[in-house]
């Protein structure tokens, strides 16, 4: 039994779920604002990506690369034929793939961040149940229009054929590996990212947000501003997963998008601990292993084979979590901790001294 | 006299979807004004119905009279029951409502998928009600059914209950101020977990009948109700969450921009057809930033 692509794809998912884990943490466990359409600009980044990548190497196929290679120039996206081209090109070209990769992860960040602070402005002046409504909406819809639509990600079919950026290394084990590094790698940065934003004077603006509106408004804070700040912040974090995702899996399609994926990260969030980073790394570490292994194709290793598609008791053991943990320890396993600024650091000093 | 024949369609399906709409945001509405808390697992219980009417009228061979009296049975005991395991308990927690919110998405979840399972084991994954929906009239090149026949009045009837019954019942009033002010309310001796149960009562027995109607008129999934979840929203949203008829027109409002809206943006402007869900998620944004307390809020914040 080769372990490899197992172990590899289990860390490249860690990331991912890492990454929305967290930016759905400094919105809902730092700020209270429930971003129940997380999905959407997970999507967001992965249309991105995907039309990045296809647009650029049909460009490519055009010049002299595509000529060097005897590739046939092929004018559309969706097409099998296509999706041949662009893979036999990035196998051939690494440079201009780093190149597709960085610009994707650039653009889908600002994308992601420009439409989670636009989605969100409406209903970020009235109480949070709207926010909730309005991004849930917003995800679906922008679901169904995406099937519906060729021009996004080849509709209903979706966009198959985005090759991954390492697909020159020819060993899958090492390249498995490497793309896991690169993602594990972003994943670390996002952490640090949300570590010093959670203890910066912004993180407690966004905890005072969360826990008394008014009087954070007293002091003198916009809040209504910093609520668009923070959807801003972890809407461009889950559309870098979002490109992550799509050169993973090398696949784009609205379906593959729905909500259930919003709610199993509200869950990480929740089971590791809401405001606190190290335990939404525990929650989304459970979690993703329990994703992982309640597959079809995991469970067919060891001969078990349920009558039902065994994602619906996924589902149904993730929904009895959620409501488990918010009635018996909605703190979570590793409950928040006061903010680490220096001043606490010397008062805690003080008192052991 | 080509256009007018071609606009009936539209017509006739937002007068059905508005009528359905209504049926299904009322209870939402209902239970968001008495316990705050918006209920995402009120899709779950038009699901419920849903293959409660299929079940009894395909499996058993029920007529569709005691089929829909089943489905409103279901959707009404599953609304309690839900209440009194999870949403009762976390109330008494005095848990945030942000908390509730999260509660019923993972009850929402944990119905959804169980039904998914059941279906998936009798092979119901996608199925179609083996009843009759009889064209009885051509309007154009619309038609209307037995459908419109019951889903329309039975809208119209469940608006003038709820008036009648907030405005001269006493415990429409009792209802009304418990939504207005828990604490005052109860503090006037007003019953408030009776008040709270018979809102559950309400909801749920709403949406288990939306629900086999909709069977009627459309083939069931599990995940018929949570698709429709956005235009229930959407609906009691343009109600400001608290107003019944404010959600009632918003119901409409919803049932015809998706339907007659469209139909008129493509036959004017060419906007494609799949943009209806968009028009949707736009009116909601406009609502929000034009009259975020809902579109009757400028007559007082009544809450009729």
């Amino acid at each position: 039994m080769n372990l490899t692509p197992l172990i590899a794809s289990f860390l490249v998912f860690y990331g991912l779920y890492l990454i929305l884990s967290l930016s759905l943490n400094l919105e809902y466990g730092y700020a209270g604002q429930p971003n129940f359409g997380k999905v959407f600009f997970y999507s967001v980044g992965a249309y991105t990506a995907g039309a990045v990548t296809a647009h650029t190497l049909r460009w490519a196929s055009f010049g002299p690369m595509g000529e060097a290679l005897g590739l046939p120039p092929v004018a559309d996206i969706c097409s099998a034929a296509a999706a041949v081209v662009r893979e036999q090109l990035a196998a051939a070209h690494p440079g201009l793939m780093a190149v597709i990769f960085l610009t994707s992860l650039v653009l889908a960040a600002l994308l992601g961040a420009a439409a989670g602070y636009l989605l969100s402005y409406p209903a970020l002046r009235v109480r949070e149940v709207y926010l909730a409504m309005v991004l849930l909406i917003v995800a679906e819809i922008s679901r169904s229009y995406v099937r519906a639509n060729s021009a996004i990600a080849c509709g209903a079919h979706g966009l198959v054929g985005v090759p991954n950026p390492l697909l020159w290394i020819d060993d899958p084990g090492v390249r498995g590996y490497a793309y896991a590094a690169a993602v594990l790698a972003v994943a670390g940065i996002v952490y640090v990212v949300a570590q010093r934003l959670g203890n910066s004077p912004f993180g407690r603006v966004l905890k005072a947000v969360r826990d008394d509106e008014l009087a954070a408004q007293v002091l003198g804070k916009r809040v209504a501003r910093i609520k668009g700040q923070v959807m801003a912040i972890g809407s461009g974090m889950a559309a870098v997963a979002g490109v992550l995702y799509a050169f993973h899996v090398q696949f784009v399609g609205a379906e593959d998008f729905i909500p259930v994926i919003t709610f199993n990260v509200l869950a990480m969030v929740i089971l590791g601990g809401a405001a606190n980073h190290k335990g939404v790394a525990l929650g989304a570490l459970i979690l993703t292993a329990v994703d992982r292994m309640s597959r079809t194709s995991f469970l067919a290793l060891f001969g078990l084979q349920p009558p039902f598609d065994v994602n619906y008791l996924r589902y149904v053991i993730i929904g009895a979590l959620l409501v488990v943990l918010i009635m018996f320890r909605p703190q979570g396993l590793l409950p928040e901790g006061p903010v680490r600024t220096p001043a606490v650091e010397v008062f805690q000093r003080r008192g052991s001294a | 006299m080509e256009f007018l024949a071609e606009l009936a369609a539209p017509l006739l399906t937002g007068l059905l979807h508005g009528s359905l709409f209504t049926l299904m945001a009322v209870g939402l509405t209902m239970t968001f004004s008495v316990t705050r808390m918006i209920n995402f697992a009120h899709a779950e219980l038009v699901t419920l119905g849903a293959y409660a009417a299929v079940v009894a009228v395909n499996n058993y061979g029920w007529s569709l009279g005691p089929a829909m009296a089943a489905a409103v049975l279901i959707g009404l005991a599953a609304a309690v029951l839900v209440d009194e395991l999870v949403y009762k308990p976390l109330t008494a927690m005095r848990a945030p409502d942000l908390y509730l919110m999260v509660a019923s998405i993972g009850v929402s979840m944990v119905l959804r998928h169980i039904i998914y399972i059941f279906a998936d084991l009798n092979g119901l994954l996608n199925v179609k009600a083996r009843v009759l929906n009889n064209p009885v009239m051509f309007v154009g090149y619309g038609t209307v059914t037995t459908v419109h026949l019951w889903a329309v009045p039975a809208a119209l009837l469940l608006a003038l209950a709820l008036h009648l019954f907030l405005t001269q019942s006493l415990t429409g009033k009792v209802m009304r101020a418990v939504a207005d002010n828990v604490m005052l309310a109860q503090a006037s001796a007003a019953p408030v977990a009776r008040i709270r149960r018979l809102a559950w009562i309400a909801a749920g027995s709403l949406a288990g009948l939306a629900g086999a109607v909709w069977a009627v008129y459309s083939p069931v999934t599990p995940s018929v109700g949570w698709g429709l979840l956005p235009r229930m929203f959407a609906s009691a949203i343009i109600g400001g969450l608290v107003s019944f008829s404010g959600t009632f027109i918003g119901a409409y409002v919803v049932g015809f921009a998706e339907n007659l809206g469209i139909f008129l943006a493509n036959y004017f402007l060419g906007t494609p057809l799949d943009y209806r869900g968009i028009i949707t998620f736009l009116i909601v944004a406009v609502m929000l930033l034009w009259r975020p307390a809902g579109v009757l809020a400028a007559r007082g914040g009544g809450r009729w």
